[in-house]
């Protein structure tokens, strides 16, 4: 038996992580997936674009909620929708088809954050390469940190740490250990520049 | 150490957009004068892009997951009548076995709560498929469905390790059937119920509920009419046989 979560219990599993996290996260998608899909490939998207749209709309929209930029001041579809709509409608003109799509909403509001732009793949695997090399717990320390803006409370007792100050230090080595990989690749700091 | 651990916090700050305006200036200005300061804000940059790409990768991850889910035939663990009237028939098992074995010899408060106890249903629906993130809540509901209430006990809280488990639903139906045993074991219910209590979800006056039965078996009077008046201060849960309860206290 799954439950259905309301948007504001959403929002609060998505801050809290873990089994909880997940839970929403699922409901998102399964919830959200079939309007986006539609609205798409109504505008000449094929089913692997509209995918793409999506799970790009819902990366922003989880991003956001964990940098606290959407605390649920509208519903979650109409805020997914409006960064999908705004992602499709760019991705069109950029393809240079002469949609008749009047673009009425801005979107920048709600598609910029500190975090990077998507990468090429070849990039993208490089990337993930480096940070393959690290050990599993600081690979989650540091997401935790920078991609789920735990805090060290938090981080502490999602990896049992005795205390927060404990989940500082391994952070403050985790992220040594990985400049240190990056200052040998001075190649990437250039793509990852933002 | 100190000196880099702390300069590094100020540029992680500075990234975050968490510096105040006037904090902030003073960082940029420091910046056109420091070229050491530069380069170190851009290999820290660097580094947070390569663990948002891993973050976002890992999110990807998730999403095709759900594709398969998705890609995979849902079905009922038995069909739902079906289900229903072997519920029945266990809530009839259960209590039967209670009176049969303990009829002569069941104390008051025991008598009470077989009297009042009753199996919670089933959760229905499970997916078919090797779906690994919901693996040990799968075997524990098929456990609970039969009636092995020791073995689905277990099951449930080993299901808090799959990713897809809903906490305070492993910890209910974990407690709901550590009282189904023929000997319950109502301390441990206490607890877990515990954890449903204690967050906010659509499970606490249930939780609540056989909470305060698990006291009644334990013969813990003024605990359980404490959380039974709770309930019945909250209202709109099982509000007539609350009141048959509290008035045999």
């Amino acid at each position: 038996m799954q439950k259905t979560f309301s948007d504001q219990e959403i929002i609060t599993g998505l801050l809290r992580g873990g089994p909880a996290e997940d839970a929403a996260l699922r409901q998102v998608y399964l919830q959200n997936r079939m309007v986006i899909l539609d609205f798409v490939k109504k505008n000449n998207g094929s089913e692997e674009e509209a995918k793409d749209v999506f799970q790009e709309a819902v990366m922003a929209f989880y991003e956001n909620v964990k940098l606290g930029k959407f605390k649920g001041e509208s519903a979650i579809l109409s805020y997914i929708y409006s960064i999908a709509r705004f992602n499709w409608l760019n991705r069109i003109k950029r393809k240079g088809i002469g949609q008749k799509i009047m673009e009425t909403q801005k979107a920048t509001d709600i598609t910029e954050s500190f975090l990077p732009r998507f990468l090429e793949k070849e990039k993208e695997l490089q990337v993930l390469g480096i940070f393959e090399k690290l050990g599993k717990d600081c690979k989650k320390v540091l997401v935790l940190h920078i991609y789920q803006h735990l805090n060290m409370q938090e981080i502490a007792a999602a990896m049992n740490y005795d205390s927060g100050q404990i989940a500082r230090n391994k952070k403050y080595k985790c992220l040594k250990k990985l400049k240190e990989m990056i200052v040998k690749r001075p190649e990437m700091i250039g793509f990852l520049k933002n | 150490m100190n000196n880099e651990l702390k300069n590094i916090e100020k540029i992680d700050q500075y990234l975050n957009g968490a510096l105040s305006p006037e904090e902030r200036l003073a960082f940029e200005n420091e910046l056109l004068k420091n070229e050491e300061l530069e380069k170190e804000v851009e290999l820290v940059r660097a580094t947070r892009n390569i663990v948002a790409h891993a973050g976002r990768a890992a999110l990807k991850n998730k999403f095709d997951g759900f594709e398969k889910e998705l890609a995979t035939p849902v079905r009922r663990l038995v069909p739902y009548r079906w289900m229903a009237a072997v519920a029945a028939v266990l809530v009839l098992l259960v209590a039967g076995v209670w009176f049969s074995k303990n009829n002569s010899s069941l104390t008051e408060h025991e008598q009470l709560f077989a009297t009042h106890f009753e199996i919670y249903r089933n959760p229905i629906l499970i997916r078919s498929g090797e779906n690994n993130s919901e693996k040990n809540w799968s075997a524990a509901v098929h456990a609970y469905a039969k009636g092995e209430y020791q073995r689905a006990a277990g099951l449930f809280q080993t299901s808090l390790n799959d990713s897809l488990t809903i906490d305070y639903l492993a910890h209910f139906y974990r407690g709901v059937s550590l009282l189904s045993q023929p000997r319950p074991d109502a301390e441990t219910a206490i607890l877990e119920f515990n954890e449903v209590i204690n967050v906010d979800n659509d499970y606490r006056l249930q939780a609540m509920w056989y909470q305060g039965l698990a006291f009644v078996y334990l013969n813990k009077k003024t605990e359980a009419k404490n959380i039974f008046e709770n309930i019945k201060k909250t209202g709109g849960y099982k509000e007539k046989e609350l009141q048959d309860l509290l008035q045999d206290f």
